[in-house]
């Protein structure tokens, strides 16, 4: 149904066609070799220098015992490294971070797509709806931890006094005080922000997408949900993979929520990896170990989603 | 010509001196001081900059919460070269990074030099030396009490308990009455680390609590049993806010000054709270907490001044300090940090009655060192506050957390 | 697409339902900032407000230094957003409709910044900064932010770019239009959509971003607004009720760049461009 045209400036058949006669065209061709390089120039100069460097120095860092501020640093080798299957925490935060991906991909995604799929429809006030589901993605962190940590309240929050009006008192609970709630109570309010995310990338790719096809969809009598699953869904295929991979990269490296409401308690029971990171970098001042938990984050990231991207970019005619 | 070398003699002073005075010395102070603090803080600068010309000084500051902001703006300064010459920092083992990694300087000449032991606290002094050096110079002592409700209180026919006896007593008969015993929090660990602290006073007495804190003896021991048995046993009967674990500092404020809890183990800087929340003398005052022990001791810790290695001026850097910390500086601009090291500092009584009663108690009781300033932050974070935590939630005895206390104490710098 | 009026009302309904549901934690926060701190404090978050009091929203206006945040901010932001998202559609357009030697690596080498927290990068580029005499100037976080943001913009847009038919790219061309004239007259107009999306995301993270602005801002006077906020604790506790009017200015322009920019959205410029 798509068709990508791709110009192959190294293609022989064209120069073929049109034997050079003049410079100009040669220099045209040479032009034509060049352009991609053009366009990414900006791009790959500034995130070379501000991203990829930045990186590589603290992957430097994390073969040390550097503590982040002293003149010297020794070498430790993969010290760093082999010392991150023996922390207990590590491994926690690991486990942590796997709960919270596999929670954080399912919800906010079909809620977003559900959200999507109602809004792209005309009914009075669609507009404004759409700003009410986007607004707390608005909000800094600290403000929507300070807000959830209010509702979580065991003694004075909304979702306990709630509880007890309407006669579920029994259901009340210490969700952020019990190590075993307190992950899903923070994931509560990481849904409530981001699930305005989704919704709004859906909305544009919902937005792409012709509005023949349903015509002739319905002309030929086949019902809502068939149309759902054989136009909407692959049509959303691009979109479907931005939203998901981006859900697996932000689920890994998650942070300033869990660190605002929790701080990583109680006792270490919802530290992720990019908290424990940053506990042991800044405020432990082990730089060095630090760094290699950042790796840890980055290489499971990219070994994850590297290869989804390029079988499904393939796949789409990529 | 005695005439002629004596015009060019004066001539070459006004120059020199005119050369003096435009070479400015700049000095860069960082901070932890909020808006209404640095602006305090700053008309004192001006102040200073006025008696000082020649003296720049240039205020940021970092406002926040907690230990992990203000240190990280400080650690990326120093590591990337550019370290404020003056910068506020905690005591105890929280300066210890900054003192290992040699970013800060060893102020004993100074000490020397202005006799800053004449003029200064000396358990405010003890509280900022690391290895028996001195670091920094003390702008404040700070110690916890137990703030209470005098409301409550009458509400529960409890008076102000006498002994740890009466203090648990008084918690039924609190509880009897759906009143919230003691307030505490468990998020970040610190607020219920200050009941444990007390617990452990109450248990082991001053001498063995001092040689806990500092490693020379086990904490494998019968009182640190004691003290966790104690934590569980208040969990246990309700003395504590229900899910007090997971709620925070603030919210556990909260309860207090709503008047849901009677009691809450805060510092002179909760009068300032209490004040502005409404709160009147005849609603709350504080007492010193029953430890049965002899000398009764209060929970402390200090707040100093440290001056850069990095520093290019350390010398007008300590002359400014100095100022800062002399009794008349200190009372004049009181407000800026709410507490002073300095002896005969103190707020002024008709303004702030009870701030000034707060500063007499602090000054009529020895201190005993805060745990998280007498242990490294990540000893605390991966044993203290798991223990504590895994205590309260009955997941572990007593007997194992003692254990492992003394497993984590021991491994400290391994 | 038709919605029977059956059909509308029913979802005007449930959207209102649900979106009182969702909106209550942002009603709490609107109410506390028009709380006194008293009333706050004695009576808890909860309770109905016994006081009305707009002049939060000056006191908080002066603690958090907005006139100077706002500005920064402000100027950061209107900067910073388009020049990224410029910077970034003109790196998808050969990813996404150029096939060379590079191509794919290129575009993983891009979507691998995708996997690196922000954390690691501070110190290195607080040395980095430094040594280019980049520091101290609010501009020290233009460069570092649309770093930052590549390769997020690169994987949207290119996802996007790849959904244009090549057709009409292949017609200019055969015109003797230039690759640039293309990409700027034809693609751009037809990504819309996504670039509005890409403006909203990327406003929303360069207003609220906080940590590397915490370190490479040394200086008041270049503080943006998430700083700012920072005024309204002091070690020991916080006026929560200055915090939430605080807050309150600070999303107010986030909010009406969204309303304008969701209009945009609606209009649906792809949907009548090819049939097909």
């Amino acid at each position: 149904m798509i068709t990508n045209t791709r110009i192959d400036p190294n293609d022989p058949g064209a120069a073929a066609a049109h034997p050079p006669v003049a410079t100009k065209k040669k220099w045209r061709r040479l032009l034509r070799r060049f352009t991609p390089y053009f366009f990414l120039a900006p791009a790959l100069l500034i995130y070379g220098g501000f991203v990829i460097y930045p990186m590589l120095d603290s992957l430097m860092i994390s073969f040390t015992n550097w503590d982040g501020m002293a003149e010297e640093r020794a070498f430790v080798g993969l010290a760093n490294y082999s010392r991150i299957f023996d922390d207990p925490v590590a491994i926690l935060a690991l486990k942590n971070n796997l709960i919270w991906t596999v929670v954080m991909l399912a919800v906010p995604t079909a809620l977003g797509l559900l959200l999507a799929l109602g809004l792209n429809r005309s009914f009075k006030g669609k507009n404004l709806f759409r700003s009410f589901f986007y607004a707390p993605a608005i909000l800094p962190l600290v403000g929507v931890a300070g807000i959830w940590a209010w509702m979580f309240d065991p003694n004075v929050g909304l979702i306990n006094t709630t509880l007890n009006l309407i006669g579920l008192g029994s259901f009340a609970h210490q969700w952020l005080g019990d190590p075993n709630t307190a992950l899903y109570a923070v994931m509560v309010a990481g849904i409530w922000q981001g699930l305005g995310f989704p919704m709004v990338l859906y909305l544009a790719g919902l937005q792409g997408i012709p509005a023949d096809q349903y015509e002739a969809a319905r002309i030929d009598g086949a019902k809502p949900l068939k149309q759902f699953w054989h136009i909407t869904m692959p049509w959303l295929r691009e979109t479907h993979i931005i939203v998901i991979t981006l859900g697996v990269i932000a689920s890994f490296k998650v942070f300033d929520l869990i660190y605002s409401m929790t701080y990583g308690g109680p006792g270490q029971a919802t530290q992720v990896l990019a908290s424990w990171m940053y506990f042991q970098t800044f405020q432990f001042f082990h730089a060095g170990y630090g760094s290699a938990l950042t790796w840890l984050i980055a290489l499971i990231l990219m070994v994850v989603t590297i290869p989804y991207i390029r079988i499904t970019s393939r796949r789409s005619g990529g | 010509m005695k005439k002629t070398l004596l015009r060019i003699t004066a001539l070459a002073a006004t120059l020199l001196a005119a050369g003096l005075a435009q070479a400015e010395t700049k000095l860069d102070v960082l901070t932890w001081f909020s808006a209404d603090q640095a602006k305090t803080f700053q008309a004192a600068i001006t102040e200073y900059e006025a008696a000082h010309p020649g003296v720049k000084i240039k205020l940021n500051t970092v406002a926040g919460t907690g230990a992990a902001t203000f240190p990280n703006v400080l650690r990326t300064r120093i590591a990337g070269g550019q370290a404020p010459d003056i910068f506020t920092m905690w005591g105890g083992s929280l300066a210890g990074p900054f003192v290992d990694s040699k970013a800060a300087l060893d102020l004993a000449p100074y000490y020397k030099k202005y006799s800053w032991d004449a003029i200064l606290l000396p358990s405010a002094v003890n509280a900022v030396k690391r290895n028996g050096t001195t670091w920094g110079a003390p702008i404040d002592l700070r110690a916890v009490s137990f703030f209470y409700r005098k409301d409550n209180f009458k509400k529960a026919g409890v008076a102000v308990p006498a002994s740890f006896a009466e203090l648990e007593a008084a918690c039924e008969k609190l509880k009897a009455q759906q009143i919230t015993c003691v307030s505490a929090a468990g998020t970040f660990g610190w607020h219920v680390m200050r009941l444990f602290d007390f617990f452990l006073e109450h248990t082991a007495g001053p001498e063995m609590h001092d040689q806990l804190l500092t490693g020379k003896t086990s904490w494998d021991r019968p009182e640190v049993v004691q003290a966790f048995a104690l934590l569980k046993k208040w969990t246990a009967n309700g003395w504590l806010p229900s899910g007090y674990m997971g709620i925070s500092p603030d919210q556990a404020q909260q309860l207090f000054l709503q008047g849901k809890a009677a009691m809450i183990l805060e510092g002179d800087w909760f009068v300032t709270n209490s004040n502005a929340a409404g709160l009147t003398p005849e609603q709350y005052g504080f007492f010193v907490p029953p430890t049965d022990k002899t000398p009764a001791r209060l929970e402390g810790f200090a707040e100093q001044f440290m001056i850069a290695k990095q520093s290019k001026n350390p010398d007008a850097a300590a002359e400014f300090v100095n100022w800062w910390l002399q009794p008349a500086t200190q009372n004049k601009y009181y407000s800026v940090n709410g507490s002073s090291a300095t002896k005969d500092a103190a707020p002024d009584a008709a303004k702030n009655p009870q701030g000034a009663t707060y500063v007499k108690m602090i000054a009529a009781n020895p201190t005993y060192m805060i745990m998280d300033q007498a242990f490294p932050p990540e000893m605390m974070s991966t044993t203290y506050y798991r223990l504590q935590s895994a205590v309260a939630a009955g997941q572990t005895t007593p007997e194992a957390a003692a254990k492992e206390m003394q497993a984590g104490v021991a491994g400290i710098g391994k | 697409m038709k919605t029977s009026r059956k059909n509308a009302r029913l979802l005007t309904a449930s959207f209102t339902v649900m979106s009182v549901m969702f909106l209550i934690p942002i009603a709490v926060l609107v109410m506390t900032a028009v709380r006194t701190d008293a009333d706050f404090l004695s009576n808890g978050v909860f309770s109905i407000p016994r006081s009305f009091n707009l002049h939060n929203f000056v006191e908080a206006w002066s603690i958090a230094n907005f006139s100077t945040t706002y500005t920064n901010s402000a100027m950061l932001t209107l900067v910073k957003v388009p020049l990224g998202l410029i910077i970034s559609a003109l790196a998808a357009y050969p990813l996404a409709k150029m096939k060379f030697r590079f191509d794919s690596a290129i575009f993983l080498f891009f979507v691998a910044g995708l996997a690196i927290p922000i954390h690691v990068a501070l110190l290195p580029l607080f040395v980095f900064e430094r040594k280019l005499n980049l520091l101290g100037s609010l501009w020290a976080l233009l460069l570092p932010y649309i770093a930052f943001g590549i390769p997020f913009q690169v994987f949207v847009l290119r996802g996007f770019m790849k959904l244009i038919p090549g057709e009409l790219m292949e017609a200019a061309r055969i015109d003797g239009a230039s690759e640039f004239r293309i990409f700027w007259k034809i693609m751009l107009p037809l990504i819309a959509p996504a670039l509005a999306t890409l403006a909203i995301i990327d406003a929303v993270a360069t207003w609220n971003e906080f940590l590397m602005a915490l370190v490479l801002l040394p200086s008041a006077e270049t503080h943006t607004l998430p700083l700012g906020l920072l005024n309204f604790f002091n070690q020991f506790s916080g006026s929560y009720t200055l915090l939430s009017a605080g807050l309150v200015i600070g999303v107010f322009p986030l909010l009406v760049v969204y309303v304008m920019l969701q209009r945009y959205l609606v209009s649906g410029l792809t949907g009548g461009a090819v049939k097909g």
